[in-house]
C-alpha cells in the first residue's frame, strides 16, 4: 500500500479494534455482560441511534448538519401514538401516514437547505424548534400512550425468542444507506458537493436537486427510529429521541465523518455507534454512574479526534 | 534620499520542485515609487509576499531593512517595521466602521477609545484629501473606496514603505487622480511605494524607476525616464519564443463547429462574438478583468446570459446550467483549479469521473473497476504522475493536477472544450505537454478555445487570436502575423 493513497476502511479497523477491547474488558469487569441477553440487547441498543446516525452522517457528508433530526423523529412518535392510540388508525394507515409526514418535513429542510441555499445548521434549528413545538402542541406536552397489544413489531417482538427485531430494521438501512452512499451517482454526488460545493457546481452537478435528496433521506432515517422508539415505549413523546441528536453527531465523528463535508464513510459511522453502545451499556453493567458514560465518551471523542489530527500534520 | 529602505538579493522561491524566483534582487530608496512590471505569473506576487513575510523564501535569500539584515520575515515582523501592503483583494473587515478599519489595533488599551479612534482616522483621511463618514460600515461603500480606506490605514500606522497591487484596478478616473495626489504627498513624507500595475501610462505617471520581473528573474532595473512604451513591452514578453510552435497541420477549414453570437452579460460580457472552426485552436487573450472568463463561465451555464446565441456545428443551444452546458457538449476546464476545478481531499479517481459518473456503473451502481480503468486511461494517454489512481488530489503537482482535469474532461466527449488559463502554475514540461493535448482534441474535431494571458503560449499554441478588453473582442489575429507585441498593445493601450 503506498503511503499516499489512504485506505479506505482505516476508520472501520480501528473503531471495530476499539470495541473489541472494550468488548473483553467489560466482559472481564463483568458476570453479566457476556451473556446471550445482553449481548442481544447490546445491538438492540444501537439501532435508534445507528438510524438516526445514518441521518446525521448523510447530511454531515453533503456539508450540512441535520439538527432537526431529532425533533423530527420525535415528532414522528407522536403521531404514530396520537392516530394508532387516540384515533384508532390501523396501524398500516398510520404508518403510512406518519411516513408521508416525515417525507414532507425532508422535503421542507432540503428545500430550505438546497433551493433556498439557507444554511443547514441555521435551517434545521429552525425547523428543529418547529417539529418540536409542533408535537408539544399536539401532544399537549404530555406522553401519548398506546396499547400494549398494538405496534409491537418494531420495537419488542424477539424472533427465535432472543433476537430482537429492530436489528434487522438498522440492517436494512443500513445496507440502503451504504449502497447509496458507496456504489450511486447521487451518493458520489453528494460526497462531492460536500468536498466543495463551487468545485462541484463547475463540474455540472445539480447541487439542488442532491442536497434536497439528503434531507429526505435524512427524514427517512427518522421515521425508521421513530417505530422502533414508539414501539419500544408503547408511546409517544415530543422529545423522546433529543438525547440522540448529539449523538448522532458524535458517532459520525467517532467516524471519520467530517463536519465540513465530503469525508468519511457511513460504515465507519455506523462503528461509531457501536463503540458509543458498548460503552453505555459496558459502564451499566459495572454498576459505573451513568454520568460517569459522558465522561467517558466525551474523553474518548477528544482523544480520537486529537490523534487524526496530530497525524495529518 | 539615498539609502535604500529595502533591498533583497539573491531571492530564490520554489514550490513544490517549481522555481518561480531566480536570484531576484530589488532595492527600494526612501520616498521613491518603485513600479514592478511584468506578465501574469513573472513572480511579482510571490514577491511581495516574501517582502511581507506571508511566503518564506528559500534558504540563502536576503531581505535587508533599512540596512540591517532580516534573518526570519513574519507578516508581524514586516508591521512593526512599517511596511504595509494594499492587496487587490483587500483584506480589512467590511463588518466594521471606516474609523475602525483605519485603527484596527490602535487605541485599544482595554476599552475601545471611540474619540480618540476618530480623530486618528480623520487625521489620516485629511492628510489624503478624502472625505469619507468614519461611522459608515466598510461594506458599503465601494471597492475604490475601500482601497483609499486601505492607504489610510498604512499612514495611521506610519508605514515607511507602502506597497499597491493594481491599486486603480477598481478606482474611477477621479479617483486614480487622488490616488496619484496621495502617492505625492506621501512621498514627501519619505514614504516609499511599490507600485504593481499592469497599465503602463500608469506606471509612466507615478513611477521613478522600474524593475521588471519576467518567468520570476529580474530582467532590468532602471529610471523610468529611461524606458519607452516598445522597450517596457519588450522586456516584459522577451524576445525568444519559450514554446515549440504547435499549429494546425491540417489545413484551413471552413466548417464552423462552435459559435457565440453577441452575447451579452453585462458588466463583464459586452456583446462577444466568435467562431471555432475545424481543426483550429482559438486564443482568447487580455488582461484580467477583460471579461475573458466571464464569456466562458456565461456559454457553460455558470452565469445567466442576458442576450445572444451559441451553437454547435451549426445547431443553436440554449443552456439552462453547466449540467445541461456538459449534456450538449460543452466543457470549461476554469481559471482557478484550487477553487474551481480539483475536489483536494478525494482521490485521483473521484476527481477523475466526477463528470462521467454515468459511464461508470454497471446496471444502477457504480463500478470501480470502470472507474479505476478509466482513470488508468488517462494515465497512461497523457501521463499523469505519479500512476496512483488512490493518490489525493492535493498531492498532486499542479501539472499532473490540471491533466486530471483535462481526463476529466476528455472523458465527458465535448464537443467543445474551453480552457481557461490551463498552463498557470505549471511547470514548464508539463505546459508543453499540456499545449499537445489541445492540439490533439482541436485534430479530433474538438472546437477548442484556449484563454490565456500569457502570450506566448497562445502565439505558440492558437491559430487565430483574440484580443478582448472591457468585455468586447478589440482585434482578431491570425497568429502568423501576431506578433506579442501587437497583441500586447491592443490589449494594455487601445
Amino acid at each position: 500500500m503506498n503511503r499516499k493513497t489512504d485506505f479506505r476502511y482505516k476508520n472501520e479497523l480501528v473503531l471495530l479494534g476499539v470495541f473489541l477491547v472494550l468488548f473483553i474488558i467489560f466482559s472481564i469487569a463483568s458476570k453479566h455482560f457476556l451473556s446471550l441477553t445482553n449481548v442481544m440487547s447490546l445491538f438492540s441498543q444501537m439501532v435508534e441511534l445507528g438510524l438516526l446516525t445514518l441521518g446525521m452522517a448523510a447530511s454531515m457528508i453533503s456539508g450540512g448538519m441535520d439538527l432537526s433530526l431529532g425533533a423530527l423523529t420525535s415528532f414522528c412518535t407522536v403521531m404514530l401514538s396520537v392516530f394508532i392510540g387516540k384515533l384508532f388508525l390501523p396501524e398500516g394507515a398510520a404508518f403510512f401516514i406518519v411516513l408521508a409526514i416525515a417525507i414532507l418535513f425532508g422535503c421542507f429542510n432540503g428545500f430550505l437547505v438546497g433551493y433556498l441555499n439557507i444554511q443547514s445548521m441555521l435551517a434545521t434549528l429552525g425547523t428543529q424548534s418547529l417539529f418540536k413545538g409542533l408535537g408539544l402542541v399536539i401532544s399537549n406536552g404530555v406522553t401519548v400512550g398506546i396499547p400494549n397489544t398494538q405496534f409491537a413489531v418494531f420495537g419488542r417482538v424477539k424472533l427465535w425468542g432472543f433476537f430482537p427485531f429492530q436489528i434487522i430494521l438498522l440492517v436494512i438501512a443500513a445496507v440502503i444507506a451504504i449502497i447509496i452512499f458507496n456504489r450511486t451517482m447521487i451518493g458520489r454526488r453528494i460526497y462531492l458537493i460536500g468536498s466543495n460545493p463551487t468545485v462541484a457546481k463547475f463540474a455540472g452537478i445539480n447541487i439542488k436537486k442532491n442536497i434536497f435528496f439528503t434531507y429526505v433521506f435524512s427524514a427517512c432515517m427518522g421515521f425508521i427510529a421513530s417505530l422502533v422508539f414508539t414501539s419500544k415505549i408503547s408511546a409517544g413523546r415530543s422529545d423522546v429521541a433529543d438525547p440522540l441528536l448529539l449523538k448522532a453527531v458524535c458517532a459520525s465523528v467517532f467516524g471519520g465523518v467530517s463536519s465540513l463535508g465530503g469525508i468519511g464513510n457511513i460504515s465507519a459511522a455506523l462503528c461509531g455507534v457501536a463503540v458509543i453502545t458498548i460503552i453505555s451499556n459496558g459502564l451499566d453493567m459495572i454498576n459505573a454512574s451513568s454520568y460517569l458514560q459522558q465522561v467517558v465518551i466525551g474523553g474518548l471523542l477528544l482523544i480520537v479526534l486529537a490523534f487524526r489530527h496530530a497525524r495529518k500534520k | 534620499m539615498d539609502t535604500n529602505i529595502l533591498e533583497v538579493k539573491k531571492v530564490n522561491k520554489t514550490y513544490s520542485g517549481i522555481q518561480v524566483l531566480h536570484d531576484v534582487e530589488f532595492d527600494l530608496k526612501r520616498g521613491e515609487t518603485h513600479a514592478m512590471v511584468g506578465e501574469n505569473g513573472a513572480g511579482k506576487s510571490t514577491l511581495i509576499k516574501i517582502l511581507a513575510g506571508v511566503v518564506t523564501p528559500d534558504d540563502g535569500s536576503e531581505i535587508y531593512w533599512d540596512g540591517k539584515l532580516i534573518s526570519r520575515m513574519t507578516p508581524e515582523k514586516a508591521i512593526e517595521l512599517g511596511l504595509a501592503v494594499i492587496y487587490q483583494d483587500i483584506s480589512m473587515f467590511p463588518n466594521l466602521t471606516i474609523a475602525e478599519n483605519i485603527c484596527k489595533g490602535k487605541h485599544t488599551e482595554f476599552f475601545v477609545n471611540f474619540k480618540k479612534m476618530k480623530e486618528t482616522a480623520q487625521k489620516a483621511l485629511d492628510f489624503m484629501g478624502v472625505d469619507l463618514n468614519l461611522n459608515q460600515k466598510l461594506g458599503e461603500i465601494s471597492v475604490g473606496k475601500q482601497q483609499l480606506v486601505a492607504i489610510a490605514r498604512a499612514i495611521t500606522f506610519e508605514a515607511q514603505v507602502i506597497v499597491m497591487d493594481e491599486p486603480t484596478a477598481a478606482l474611477s478616473s477621479s479617483e486614480v487622480k487622488m490616488l496619484y495626489r496621495i502617492i505625492d504627498s506621501l512621498k514627501e513624507q519619505g514614504v516609499s511605494i511599490i507600485y504593481i500595475s499592469h497599465k503602463l501610462e500608469e506606471v509612466f505617471t507615478v513611477a521613478d524607476r522600474i524593475t521588471v520581473l519576467r518567468d520570476g528573474h529580474k530582467i532590468h532595473t532602471g529610471d523610468a525616464s529611461g524606458f519607452t512604451n516598445e522597450s517596457l513591452i519588450n522586456m516584459m514578453v522577451g524576445r525568444e519564443l519559450r514554446f515549440i510552435p504547435m499549429h494546425n497541420e491540417e489545413g484551413d477549414s471552413d466548417e464552423v463547429l462552435f459559435e457565440v453570437k453577441d452575447l451579452v452579460n453585462p458588466p463583464m460580457v459586452n456583446g462577444v462574438s466568435f467562431q471555432v472552426r475545424r481543426n483550429e485552436v482559438l486564443g482568447i487573450t487580455g488582461l484580467v478583468g477583460a471579461g475573458r472568463s466571464e464569456t466562458a463561465q456565461t456559454v457553460f451555464g455558470l452565469m445567466k446570459q442576458q442576450s445572444g446565441e451559441v451553437y454547435i456545428h451549426g445547431q443553436e443551444v440554449h443552456i439552462k446550467d453547466t449540467n445541461d452546458a456538459i449534456g450538449k457538449g460543452i466543457c470549461y476546464l476554469p481559471e482557478d483549479r484550487r477553487t474551481q476545478g480539483l475536489f483536494a481531499q478525494q482521490n485521483m479517481t473521484w476527481n477523475m469521473t466526477a463528470v462521467t459518473l454515468h459511464k461508470q456503473l454497471s446496471g444502477k451502481l457504480l463500478d470501480s473497476r470502470k472507474e479505476l480503468a478509466t482513470t488508468e486511461k488517462y494515465i497512461k494517454s497523457i501521463d499523469i504522475r505519479p500512476a496512483l489512481p488512490g493518490i489525493n488530489a492535493r498531492n498532486l503537482s499542479g501539472g499532473n493536477a490540471q491533466k486530471v482535469l483535462f481526463g476529466r474532461w476528455m472523458n465527458a466527449d465535448p464537443k467543445v472544450l474551453i480552457v481557461d488559463e490551463p498552463t498557470a502554475g505549471v511547470d514548464v514540461g508539463a505546459k508543453a505537454e499540456i499545449h499537445k493535448i489541445l492540439r490533439n482534441m482541436a485534430k479530433e474535431g474538438v472546437a477548442v478555445v484556449l484563454i490565456s494571458s500569457d502570450l506566448s503560449e497562445v502565439l505558440a499554441v492558437s491559430d487565430r487570436i483574440l484580443v478582448m478588453r472591457e468585455g468586447k473582442i478589440v482585434h482578431e489575429v491570425k497568429t502568423d502575423e501576431a506578433t506579442q507585441e501587437a497583441i500586447l498593445e491592443k490589449g494594455l493601450m487601445g
